[in-house]
């Protein structure tokens, strides 16, 4: 049965439930809709999938989780399909508070699999002066996952965020971030993905205050005939503001990769900075990459770059190792981990670079 | 133990090799030298299996153990398992993949295809360790990108590195001393006088006598257009310095 079939029998009580379920009655978006041309959402609205009976989000922390009422929670979804799908059925509905001036630790865990979908929010409010590492793992096998993570960033508090994907075959995934951040507070977000089949990245950084900065990176290993969907806005909404978005990608056999990165600046956040890149290896004639940057610019005193390349495996370099003994397989894939590494060297958790390389060096587990 | 009979390569539809051969036994060291664009690094490259040349004619035969294998047919990394090694005239830079991966990674693949035991991580860095004395190099190299950011004199040097580590039976160097001032010279040379024993064998390619006061030669030949014109002893390269091609190239006008 397919899962709107079923989401169509579920009771709905509350007044914004009854609209999310008339938002979803609509239908999955389609090509026709800007923000999803280049992925068809198709083989996700044929699937068979059932909603989820155990809890599939392991969440590492000695802080105090919170169960959100949906009542109070409207403000966090949306109008958008996945998220008017998750206030329809949440799973989860979590909140989080890092307290002033204190640095802490979490863990996320997403495991999916036996042809279960998973919707969930987590709200992750940052007190003035805290600091936050959070890892965010994300395992995919035959199911799909709806997840969200709202941060609220208030002034000077930083967070380093890893999220990373391992998505195996007849695997969907759609993963939210969103930032609200205040005046100094520092968001660094890198996302690493791996596999096959749908992920569907949004990630949206506003710009609330002045000095507030985000950077947004991204390595992308991409075979079979995964398709990566990103979708990056970086905001300025006030003077001052410094935003990065860098994604690298690698594509092989089918797989298709959608970079579309907007950068909006608005007409009082003059002295804003903003960059854009995207880069993409591409090792097979099958696979695809589309590219849309997106320069919306308001204010005239600004900075804002942008740059895309798409280029092919640097065949000296691929004989220099082979030169020396080493296998063609074995030259591939050092020189991938390679181009994954500078976006994992952003990276200035300690424990969080450990885990990105590890996550990069076994880059052959999936097949 | 390397054969070269008859070897006619090219590149693009570019005859470069026109019959070029060879004979280098254990324990010799070759000098070949020649105008520029006589097919000297296409040699090299070629035996060393570069993918941008094709072989149109020819055989290279190395002898492994009294066994005879056609390199021709292997790719690359067998033919550098089997003791093949390249010092490139340009050392390519790899970003992203440190000298210490690819040494230990090279070294325990090439131990594995011979029959050799491999060795640990913390052994094999004792090991590397004390072959960057040798040449000079400090070992915080080792965990710095392959060649990137290396003056050219330090890429050099890490050719060697890898020569000293990997233990070729065959080493072909491609204008090694190009570039180098005198006391990288001198380091480079010691190096690969180091390397060598009565089991394996060096090939040097070369446009300068200097070098060959260094690492002494058994054979001197000169390529031309493709072919070795002439061969002789350590006089050779001496009379070349003073003379230069002219005469030789007169003589087989």
């Amino acid at each position: 049965m397919n899962f709107l079939s079923e989401l169509s029998q579920l009771h709905v009580a509350s007044a914004i439930q009854k609209s999310a379920a008339e938002y979803i009655r609509r239908g999955f978006p389609s090509k026709q809709t800007e923000e999803w041309r280049y992925t068809s959402l198709k083989p996700l609205s044929e699937a068979d999938l059932q909603s989820a009976v155990s809890s599939k989000l392991l969440l590492n922390t000695s802080l105090k989780i919170e169960d959100l009422k949906l009542e109070s929670s409207a403000k966090y979804f949306r109008q958008d399909f996945f998220d008017q799908l998750s206030l329809l059925n949440p799973h989860k509905l979590q909140r989080i508070e890092i307290p002033p001036s204190k640095t802490e630790y979490i863990g996320l865990e997403n495991i999916i699999e036996n042809g279960e979908y998973f919707n969930s929010v987590l709200v992750i409010d940052l007190m003035p002066h805290s600091k936050l590492t959070l890892n965010c793992s994300s395992q995919v096998s035959g199911g799909f996952a709806n997840t969200k993570i709202i941060l609220n960033m208030e002034a000077n508090s930083q967070c380093e965020v890893l999220a990373s994907y391992k998505m195996f075959s007849r695997s969907f995934a759609v993963s939210t971030f969103e930032s609200y951040q205040k005046k100094h507070a520092t968001l660094r977000f890198i996302s690493l993905a791996k596999g096959s089949d749908l992920l569907r990245q949004n990630i949206s950084c506003s710009l609330l205050e002045e000095g507030a900065s985000s950077e947004i990176n991204g390595f992308n290993l991409l075979k079979e005939s995964l398709s990566v969907d990103c979708n990056v806005h970086s905001n300025h909404l006030a003077p001052h503001t410094t935003s990065r978005q860098f994604f690298k990608t690698i594509l092989s056999e089918n797989s298709k990769s959608v970079f579309q990165g907007r950068i909006y600046i608005e007409k009082q956040s003059q002295k804003s900075d903003a960059e854009q890149l995207s880069r993409s290896l591409m090792l097979s004639k099958k696979c695809t990459v589309d590219t849309k940057p997106q320069l919306d610019v308001y204010a005239d005193d600004v900075k804002a770059n942008h740059g895309a390349a798409i280029g092919q495996l640097d065949a000296n370099e691929m004989f220099y190792l082979q030169s020396r003994g080493l296998s063609k397989e074995q030259s591939l894939n050092l020189l991938i981990s390679a181009y994954g590494l500078e976006i994992v060297d952003k990276l200035q958790s300690t424990d969080l670079r450990k885990i990105a390389k590890s996550y990069l060096s076994g880059q052959g587990d999936l097949s | 133990m390397l054969e070269i009979k008859n070897l006619k390569a090219q590149i693009e539809d570019n005859q470069i090799l026109k019959g070029l051969n060879l004979k280098v036994k254990q324990g010799e060291v070759h000098a070949i030298m020649g105008p520029n664009g006589s097919g000297k690094s296409t040699l090299a490259k070629v035996i060393s299996g570069h993918p941008d040349y094709q072989v149109t004619e020819g055989e290279v035969h190395f002898e492994v153990n009294m066994k005879q294998k056609n390199l021709l047919e292997m790719e690359p990394y067998e033919r550098a398992r089997e003791g093949v090694f390249l010092a490139m005239q340009y050392p390519i830079e790899v970003p992203g993949v440190s000298n210490f991966t690819l040494l230990y990674t090279a070294f325990n693949e090439i131990c594995k295809h011979q029959g050799v035991e491999e060795m640990s991580e913390s052994d094999f860095r004792k090991f590397v360790e004390k072959k960057c004395q040798i040449v000079g190099m400090n070992p915080s190299f080792l965990d710095r990108s392959v060649n990137e950011g290396f003056s050219g004199g330090e890429k050099k040097k890490n050719e060697i590195l890898q020569l000293l580590v990997l233990n070729p039976r065959v080493a072909l160097l491609d204008e090694t001393d190009s570039g180098l001032d005198i006391d990288a010279l001198r380091v480079v040379s010691e190096g690969v006088n180091k390397y060598k024993n009565s089991h394996n064998a060096v090939v040097l390619i070369t446009h300068y006598q200097r070098l060959l006061d260094y690492i002494e030669p058994d054979f001197v030949h000169v390529l031309y257009k493709g072919k070795i014109i002439k061969s002789g002893d350590k006089t050779l390269a001496l009379r070349l310095e003073k003379e230069g091609y002219d005469w030789l190239i007169k003589d087989i006008q």
